[in-house]
């Protein structure tokens, strides 16, 4: 590797358009122009409902489908016209696709052989590999005697052992089980900074996106919506979508108008009204504003450097699920407010019931404007 | 009272097994036991034991009389076998490679007409045989092809093929193609990924098609019967035209010696995919690592 290409995207992707036909006759936009690009040891994850190319993108990076328009560099060179066997790229499939005749440390070594890697060599990286995911020793099984969790760690292993420049992963967890998931997301995120090789993770769990990644694109009908680190994608979506898409979230349509000093009034169509800091751009248009539930509270902190604002209703209905009490709270015009509270603010509202008044702040520095 | 029962049940399906396979294997043991009758008149009738029909069809010396000899010519019967032989690892041979290759083809690439091409392969197993053997005699003759071996080879390919691609095609049908793009996407060329993933995945099926294009070339009577001229006979059109002059008992020990054939080749093809099937068992086993 040229000493360059450390802080070279190791992949560049631009413009890529993918059309495809359905026997239907119709056309699916699978990727409308998509722009990315992918800096050495980086974390990306493509985070997307179904459908909306994610694993097309993935396939366009590896070289199984062929791009319309757009073009695709990798480690500055140009992949078009090269063939998925000779890209430095490898890929964790999402089914792992292990070679069922062939044993575990067979498998795992087959990139090494076919690349004609000398077999004591390869016996070494082989055991390496596997030792990374915990499965040295394995090597004789064959992929038909192994648990789900353990074929994903061979998949890995047999990913790895070429030491690609770029590492696909295609929700390789999604068919394992909530806690060997977690256990394997955090192994997964260790093994990839102790690697240092970038990976494009795709997924739509979005709980997991925003754990493992140090970058977060989220698609949508083969556009990308947003792209930005975890915190950005959740607590500043630039769009309604995003905003739905990633955690719960109050949604508040209205027109924007002064209101005292620095605050801004959100009027809403039904006549509640929120207060919050008055945007940059303070354009009295029509305006989303987001307000994520654990954003409210229920005793106004009596010592807070920012300004607080309120929102009443019923009490509809609560949930104890666990760390949060999750509530609804119905607003005098029937709008439903979603909260979820905790510790002190919790344990009040443990004490009422359904139909009581209730009053929840928020902070006015937390509501989030939404351009579109 | 349920307890009689069941054993009235079991007792029931003991005997309607026992019968079943009576009725499957009594002729054929009946066969195998005609050959051993020394009886040369009535088979039916039991003399005593003896081997002199396996001499006779091997032109050894006998104990029978000169005229209970049936077979004229011991070096007819095998030519017969001979040319049985070569017919039948021949089209065994072509059959299995394009049949193989087609079936790769049909499943690999899109195509015009894919299904319509598809049904076309299919047709010559379910055409029937007295059809297919008249078609191609009348064909032979128009084109001025000799009848012998080689148009009899030609014959059996024109079916035997169908029958391997239809078995190769059920192995591809239900082998995932992302085996082959791992392969790829692990840095294995076309080639590569043929001969190491896509083969010895679908070799079970190759070998199931060679084995059935085998026996049923060795065994086909009336297609070959109107292809094979008068020169070139096989087996079964020899035995067919020994049988159309009497019943002879040699034919029981012939038959018992194709049976005895047959019974090693199935045993080869069970005991080879007994011998696939262990390799990758479909056992799990959980791992502490796991939790
Ligand atoms: N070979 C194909 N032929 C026709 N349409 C296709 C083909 N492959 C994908 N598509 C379509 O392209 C779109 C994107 O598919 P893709 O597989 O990339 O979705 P995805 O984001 O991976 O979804 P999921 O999360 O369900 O895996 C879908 O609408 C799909 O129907
Ligand atoms: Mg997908």
């Amino acid at each position: 590797m040229k000493p360059s290409s450390a802080t070279a995207p190791v992949v560049e992707i631009r413009r890529a358009t993918k059309r495809f036909r359905t026997p239907e006759g119709q056309t699916v936009h699978a990727l409308a122009g998509i722009d990315l690009s992918v800096n050495p040891n980086e974390f990306v994850t493509l985070l997307g409902p179904s459908g909306c190319g994610k694993t097309t993108l993935l396939r366009t990076i590896s070289g199984f489908e062929a791009l319309d328009d757009g073009s695709i560099h990798i480690q500055g060179r140009a992949m078009n016209h090269i063939p998925p066997h000779s890209r430095p790229v490898n890929t964790v499939f999402q089914n792992y696709a292990l070679f069922p005749h062939l044993s575990v440390g067979d498998n795992v070594g087959y990139g090494l052989a076919v690349r004609k890697v000398p077999r004591r060599e390869r016996e070494m990286r082989v055991g390496e590999a596997l030792e990374m995911v915990g499965m040295n020793g394995m090597q004789q099984r064959s992929p038909g005697q192994l648990s789900g969790g353990q074929q994903q760690r061979v998949a890995l292993a047999r990913a790895i052992v070429n030491r690609p420049a770029l590492l696909l992963l295609d929700e390789p967890l999604s068919a394992l089980d909530r806690h060997l998931r977690q256990t394997m997301q955090r192994e997964l995120k260790s093994l990839q900074s102790e690697l240092g090789i970038a990976f494009v993770f795709v997924t739509h769990d979005q709980e997991e996106a925003l754990t493992m990644s140090d970058r977060i694109v989220v698609l949508n009908g083969g556009h990308i919506q947003q792209e930005g680190s975890p915190s950005e994608i959740y607590n500043r979506p630039v769009n309604t979508f995003v905003a739905e898409f990633i955690g719960e979230s109050n949604r508040f349509q209205g027109m924007l108008e002064p209101f005292d000093g620095q605050f801004s009034r959100l009027r809403l169509e039904d006549g509640d009204t929120l207060t919050l800091m008055s945007p940059a751009s303070g354009a009295a248009d029509a305006l989303h504003v987001m307000l994520r539930p654990e954003q409210f509270c229920v005793h106004k902190p009596t010592e807070a450097a920012e300004e607080y604002a309120s929102l009443c209703g019923r009490l509809a209905q609560k949930a104890f699920v666990g760390r949060d009490m999750e509530i609804t709270l119905e607003t005098a015009s029937g709008r439903p407010i979603k909260a979820a509270l905790r510790g002190h603010d919790s344990r009040t509202l443990a004490e009422r019931n359904v139909g009581d008044e209730v009053t929840l702040w928020y902070a006015t520095s937390a509501p989030h404007v939404i351009a579109a | 009272m349920s307890k009689l029962f069941g054993l009235l049940r079991q007792r029931f399906l003991t005997a309607y097994s026992l019968l079943f396979f009576v009725f499957l294997y009594a002729p054929i043991l009946l066969i195998v036991g005609y050959s051993f009758n020394s009886n040369p008149i009535n088979m039916m009738v039991w003399k005593t034991f003896t081997l002199d029909w396996y001499r006779s069809i091997f032109g050894l010396s006998t104990q029978l009389g000169e005229n209970a000899l049936y077979v004229e010519s011991t070096d007819q019967l095998l030519a017969a076998v001979r040319t049985s032989l070569v017919v039948a690892l021949t089209t065994t041979l072509f059959s299995t490679v394009v049949g193989t290759l087609t079936a790769l083809a049909v499943a690999r690439y899109r195509f015009r007409l894919q299904s319509f091409y598809r049904f076309l392969l299919f047709m010559p197993m379910v055409m029937p045989d007295i059809v297919l053997g008249i078609a191609l005699l009348i064909f032979f003759v128009s084109v001025g092809m000799p009848l012998g071996t080689g148009s009899i080879i030609l014959g059996h390919c024109t079916f035997l093929i169908s029958y391997v691609f239809i078995i190769v095609s059920a192995r591809l049908a239900g082998m995932d193609t992302r085996l082959e793009e791992a392969s790829a996407d692990l840095g294995a060329g076309v080639w590569t990924t043929f001969r190491r993933i896509t083969l010895p995945l679908i070799a079970p099926g190759i070998a199931g098609g060679a084995m059935l294009a085998f026996i049923i070339s060795m065994d086909d009577l009336v297609i070959t019967y109107f292809i094979s001229g008068v020169d070139a006979t096989t087996l079964p059109v020899f035995i067919y035209s020994m049988i159309r002059r009497g019943i002879k008992p040699e034919i029981n020990a012939i038959a018992t010696l194709l049976l005895l054939a047959s019974f090693v080749i199935a045993a080869v093809g069970l005991y080879l995919r007994n011998k696939q099937h262990s390799a990758t068992p479909a056992t799990t086993e959980k791992d502490p690592n796991d939790e």
